[in-house]
């Protein structure tokens, strides 16, 4: 087991801020989807946050460490579940913008490099620790992909929740 | 051989859910989906790392052969139990979902067999313990989802 530090320091208030952030953005910005949505779009983040962080964060390539130690600790719950707020407004702003089609890879980009900037803040806090020769602009490819994932299965639900409609 | 027969089993688990009657919507189920996979993955890496009850080998296709399992096959196994439990049927439901509840017995069996697997401080009943409370989970995951949708409901 990796030990990387064992106090409350800015990790944790990183990732409590961050969550707190969040959730007030959640809470005070006009709804646009119905309830049902809101769970979907926050679930996407948390459950990507989890398939990523437990596919590349263990054997056979562990390619990082999340917070404090390479044990499984609340606080890392925590962080993934400040993911959600973070798919929620990215979910928010396609629709708040209007996007339009040929527009779709720009905004895909956007918030890859809006991810890629807030996950180097969290290396500077100590959330994540890297091993293995693994670099921040590994993760760049990923959150394309995830964010592409994300607007097709946008248009998915949508395409689901109209044909339930009529 | 131990990430073909990783792959087989999941690809028939996909298979058996989309032949038989749902209950729930396709969103309904994404979402049970991902919420079954959130508390698989945690409860397995409180087992795994946290604990060293078990471990997981670490080449590379056993242990690919292990996330397949941990992030396909299981919560869709969940997702298609939760889809059972929602039937009409008085005892027949009841029945096949103990049914599927003791097949991970063999299943944990295979896996130490294909050593994807090792057994440190575990033993036969921590499995059904532990998928006995994957299903509570995932039904009682499913009761407050099909809750959330007859509000919505309502709120039309």
């Amino acid at each position: 087991m990796n030990i990387y530090d064992n106090r409350f320091n800015a990790n944790e208030w990183f990732i409590l801020i961050g969550l707190a952030v969040g959730i007030s953005a959640f809470i005070l910005i006009p709804k646009r989807f119905s309830p049902k949505h809101n769970l979907v779009y926050m679930i996407c983040g948390i459950y990507s946050g989890f398939f990523f962080d437990h596919s590349l964060s263990v054997e056979p390539v562990n390619y990082y460490d999340v917070n404090d130690t390479s044990n499984y600790q609340f606080i890392d719950f925590l962080s993934y579940c400040s993911y959600g707020p973070i798919s929620y407004l990215f979910f928010y702003s396609y629709v708040y913008w209007k996007v339009k089609r040929s527009y779709i890879p720009l905004f895909i980009l956007g918030w890859a490099l809006f991810s890629e900037g807030m996950e180097w803040v969290a290396v500077q806090m100590g959330v994540f620790h890297y091993r293995e020769g693994y670099n921040l602009y590994y993760s760049f490819p990923i959150y394309l992909m995830v964010n592409s994932c994300w607007i097709l299965f946008f248009h998915y639900s949508r395409k689901k929740s109209m044909s339930a409609r009529t | 051989m131990s990430l073909a027969f990783c792959v087989l089993m999941t690809w028939l688990v996909i298979t058996i859910l989309s032949i038989i009657p749902k209950k729930m919507t396709e969103l309904d189920m994404i979402i049970l989906y991902a919420v079954n996979t959130i508390f698989d993955l945690s409860i397995f890496a409180i087992v795994h790392i946290n604990l060293n009850w078990i471990s997981v080998n670490t080449d590379v296709e056993q242990s690919l052969a292990d996330l397949v399992l941990r992030l396909i096959m299981i919560p869709l196994v969940m997702v298609m139990v939760s889809n059972i439990l929602l039937y009409s049927w008085k005892w027949l439901k009841w029945i096949i979902v103990i049914g599927i509840l003791l097949l991970f017995i063999p299943m944990q069996f295979i896996l130490q067999k294909l050593d994807i697997l090792k057994a440190i401080h575990w033993n036969i009943y921590y499995t059904l313990c532990m998928f006995s409370l994957y299903i509570i989970f995932s039904s009682l995951m499913t009761l407050f989802i099909t809750r959330f949708r007859s509000k919505e409901v309502k709120l039309d």
